[in-house]
């Protein structure tokens, strides 16, 4: 991408990087005609003629009375502080709307776009927030364009199911696709995704744009919307795992003078693997007033793969993969056995009956203060706040966000996190073909920097930012907490991929199966990693060797770059 | 009118013509007429079975990119059944099903029957202490399997309650534990099921003769005697078909060991159906699934036919013991009062 068509080089920065301060200052004449001027000259340079052609002084008026800063074409309004989430024409929401106001007037957009979506993402698209906000953002979206959202629900437990029965019956009764990321090569190879890179060659998303694109850069942009060389989501979400801990159990002088006494070490948050199986067995006590858990990771069926491979992915530099280039399973070594033990080795300091509970138990653990550390998800500081008392039972104000651990390979401190699940939006395939654009401007537009960062900014979902620009904005951080969202920065350019390739649940299914039977002393972690070897292989001759090579071999790109070691600091 | 006049008019009344079908036979018509029930008995059956045979000869999947009518590119034959028949995870989910439906139908047989036998007297209140007792049958299995995934966790009230009972703190791994979770999974089912046996047997020891009953109790039989030589015979074939029905059912069991510990850990509670919705719904492979399932259903319809056969030599035996001897004359008259009191 060229420099000229990165987003806001051609804006000055007041246009973009409207400060909550900033928002609140008035319009003047000067910055007006000055705003008005810049947005011109940069709807010239960003070759959209024909688009610019909507922005005249009329218009100029119209903007100023519908509550628009100067220089934007939409966006929320009515609320302080809207200007920042609104959009210049030469932006990737602009760019959006602009083609979508052109299909429209050519007849080739549908009156209603349909669009697939998690029950718990609803929300986020038509509420109202925050206080003052004149439309939701499916409202903004009908208002701009003239097209309704109609939403049909889904859920994480049926999602793939549901979405797998559409493509065998190429079901093409909605528009927009959700789905998790580790589902991406099963839909894209079954048809059901429509690849989106003509689109994206076309209206220029922000993505990887230093300043408004996904955090990480290139290889989050990889992760999270492509797989085998394509592009088949637009992101909306960010469930990378981040490692939550007590903070007032690593800053108490007596648990540091203990620890210190027993390790010779100073305690501190644990950046490496071993460390953390100190720390953990330090503070495990299962029969103090308070029983105290050292690594209340998930361990459950489905959920506790996640915590093989963190221990997995940090095992190499840059990266430790799961499969070989030739496509043969890469677990059943060092790297594989080690993780599997580690796994096995900290359900002795998880809290009772951790194989049979998920998040929301974690959760609750954490809340009630028996957790002293453990890998989740990135809400879990924004839901165990005083105000969930379902879930904090006053300990969630102790809770600090940080980077997984790591090992130390090469001298180099390698700390990966790794992505589970991932909200993420494609264009279905199988709806008619004069919907798709559309459908995928409607991404681009709603997940655009500024628009996206809107939509992260209600709480009333759980659709979480991956935008760099997201993490300054001060609604988001209001809505997770100036910490969680430092760590976030930190966290995100460390992300690892989950398998993403066709077949997916099935190499996870082998793996999880094989790590429960582990986990309860049916097998020893050597075993374990052997069966999972065998049983990889299988899969991938199953689905055809050459294939699944080609695709593995394109998921590289999208693991963090060699160099991209640390922290080596704990974030707090 | 008067009955005679009635009786006249019955008489003299034209007798009524069927419609003219323009001309078809009486046959034609009325298959015509159940031909249209007939074609959705056909879809509803045979289609989905038809398709289930077609794609168990393919290695398809809903991600193949192409259709299912496109399954015949990925044709191979027996090899889905072959792969199935060699599969340590095949028969290990059997084994697992069949060991469940022994222990869950035999527990619920018997405690069942004895509930069956409880509520045979009548007592104050035994209707509403019969609806209790049946309630457990209407809760929707996902919610008894929610219910008792609550109550079997480490910290749940099972063991807190026996820690209460014991004195001391009890983690009893329901669902952790691979040598406790087909138990656990059991129990699940003994309590949601065990009312529906009850139900049966109940209704058909209510059904026994009364005066034979008595009269054995007459002629100073006992409590055991006229359970062991009257009841349980004739009861016979309602026991059959109570253990028929539940077996049946038990095969296909997916609720409480899914809900429970998704068929884990591992797969320690793995039955058949749990393993084929993995192959389906997680592995994608609907032909290999296909195959399995058609192999399930050839093993199932033939234990069902060996299942079948005890319940029509129970009625054999029931009759001649009705009887009294094996007579043909004897036999036939029996079996004529039966048919006059039928038609009565």
């Amino acid at each position: 991408m060229s420099k000229g068509n990165l987003e806001g080089n051609d804006l000055p920065p007041e246009v973009h990087d409207v400060s909550a301060n900033e928002s609140e200052k008035r319009l003047t004449r000067g910055k007006f005609i000055a705003g008005a001027g810049v947005a011109g000259a940069g709807l010239a340079l960003g070759g959209v003629p024909a688009m610019a052609k909507g922005w005249t002084p009329g218009s100029r008026n119209k903007a100023l009375r519908s509550g628009l800063a100067p220089g934007m074409i939409g966006g929320p309004v009515g609320f302080k502080g809207a200007e920042r989430y609104q959009y210049p024409a030469n932006s990737e929401e602009g760019r959006a709307i602009l083609g979508l106001k052109a299909l429209r007037k050519a007849g080739k957009a549908p009156d209603t776009l349909v669009v697939q979506a998690l029950n718990f993402a609803r929300p986020q698209f038509e509420n109202k927030c925050p206080k003052g906000a004149t439309l939701s953002i499916a409202g903004i979206f009908e208002k701009e364009t003239g097209i309704k959202l109609k939403f049909v629900e889904t859920n994480p437990a049926s999602e793939y199911q549901t979405n797998i029965r559409n493509a065998s019956t190429k079901n093409g009764s909605f528009d927009l696709v959700t789905g998790a990321i580790e589902d991406t090569g099963d839909y894209a190879e079954a048809g059901l995704l429509r690849p989106l890179d003509d689109y994206v060659a076309k209206y220029r998303p922000s993505w990887n744009d230093p300043r408004y694109g996904y955090l990480g850069g290139r290889s989050t942009v990889q992760l999270f919307t492509q797989y085998n060389g394509k592009t088949y989501w637009v992101a909306f979400d960010n469930d990378t795992q981040p490692f939550v801990y007590r903070s007032d159990l690593f800053n108490n002088p007596r648990e540091k003078t203990a620890f210190e006494d027993k390790y010779g070490q100073p305690l501190e948050f644990p950046k490496t693997w071993d460390d953390q199986a100190k720390v953990a067995a330090f503070f495990t006590r299962p029969d103090a007033a308070k029983p105290l858990y050292g690594s209340v990771e998930r361990k459950a069926p489905f959920w506790g793969i996640v915590n093989w491979q963190h221990r997995f992915v940090c095992s190499a530099d840059p990266n430790q993969y799961y499969f070989k280039p030739d496509g043969s399973a890469n677990v059943n070594n060092t790297a594989g056995i080690r993780a599997a033990s580690e796994h096995l080795r900290s359900l002795g300091w998880s809290e009772p009956g951790a194989l049979s509970k998920d998040w929301i138990s974690q959760y609750q653990t954490f809340g009630a203060g028996n957790g002293v550390m453990g890998g989740t998800f990135a809400n879990c500081t924004k839901l165990v706040v005083p105000a969930n008392k379902a879930f904090d039972k006053g300990f969630g104000k102790y809770l600090r966000t940080d980077v997984q651990p790591g090992r130390i390979i090469n001298g180099k401190l390698v700390r990966r996190t790794v992505i589970f699940y991932n909200i993420s939006y494609g264009v279905n395939a199988f709806a008619p073909k004069s919907h798709h654009e559309a459908a995928y401007l409607f991404l681009q537009w709603a997940g655009g920097a500024r628009m996206y960062t809107y939509l992260t900014a209600n709480p009333g979902g759980y659709q979480d930012p991956h935008h760099a620009i997201s993490f300054k904005d001060p609604l988001v951080i209001g809505s997770y907490g100036a910490e969680p969202i430092r760590a976030l920065t930190e966290i995100i350019p460390r992300s690892a991929p989950p398998i993403t390739l066709r077949g997916a649940p099935q190499y996870n299914q082998a793996l999880d199966q094989e790590l429960q039977k582990m986990l309860t002393k049916q097998q020893s972690p050597a075993k374990a990693m052997a069966n999972v070897e065998r049983r990889w292989n299988q899969i991938t001759k199953r689905l055809g060797t050459a294939r699944q090579a080609k695709a593995i071999k394109a998921s590289y790109a999208a693991f963090p770059p060699k160099g991209r070691y640390g922290p080596d600091k704990a974030i707090v | 009118m008067t009955g005679i006049e009635a009786e006249q008019h019955v008489r003299q009344a034209p007798r009524r013509r069927l419609p003219d079908f323009g001309g078809r036979s009486e046959e034609v018509v009325s298959r015509l007429t159940i031909a249209p029930g007939q074609l959705l008995m056909l879809f509803i059956v045979a289609f989905p079975a038809a398709v289930a045979i077609y794609i168990g000869f393919t290695e398809w999947t809903p991600t193949s990119s192409d259709n299912v009518w496109g399954a015949y590119h990925y044709w191979h034959w027996f090899d889905g059944y072959w792969e199935a028949l060699r599969s340590g995870s095949f028969w290990h989910a059997m084994w697992l099903t069949v060991w469940f439906l022994a222990v869950a139908v035999g527990v619920e047989f018997v405690l069942g029957f004895a509930l069956a036998l409880l509520f045979l007297k009548e007592f104050r209140g035994r209707g509403l202490v019969t609806l209790f007792f049946l309630l457990p049958m209407m809760v929707v299995p996902a919610v008894s399997g929610f219910i008792f995934f609550m109550i079997f966790q480490v910290d749940g009230p099972l063991n807190q309650g026996l820690a209460a009972i014991l004195g001391h703190n009890v983690q009893i791994h329901w669902l952790d534990d691979p040598s406790l979770v087909m138990w656990s999974a059991i129990t699940v089912d003994i309590w949601q099921w065990t009312p529906l046996m009850f139900l049966i047997l109940l209704s058909g020891l209510v059904a026994l003769p009364e005066d034979q009953l008595n009269q054995a109790r007459i002629l100073g039989a006992g409590f055991w005697h006229r359970f062991r030589y009257l009841m349980l015979p004739m009861l016979k074939p309602i026991i059959l078909i109570a253990l028929i029905i539940r077996a049946i059912e038990v095969f296909k069991v997916f609720d409480a060991p899914y809900l429970l510990t998704q068929g884990g850990p591992g797969d320690a509670s793995t039955t058949i159906s749990v393993w084929l919705y993995r192959e389906v719904i997680i592995n994608t492979r609907w032909g290999f699934a296909s195959a399995a399932a058609i192999i399930v259903l050839i093993i199932v319809s033939f234990a069902g036919v060996f299942a079948v056969r005890p319940i029509e030599q129970a009625q054999e035996e029931t009759l001649e013991e009705l009887v009294g001897g094996d007579t043909e004359g004897e036999r036939q008259r029996v079996e004529d009062a039966i048919a006059a009191e039928a038609t009565v």
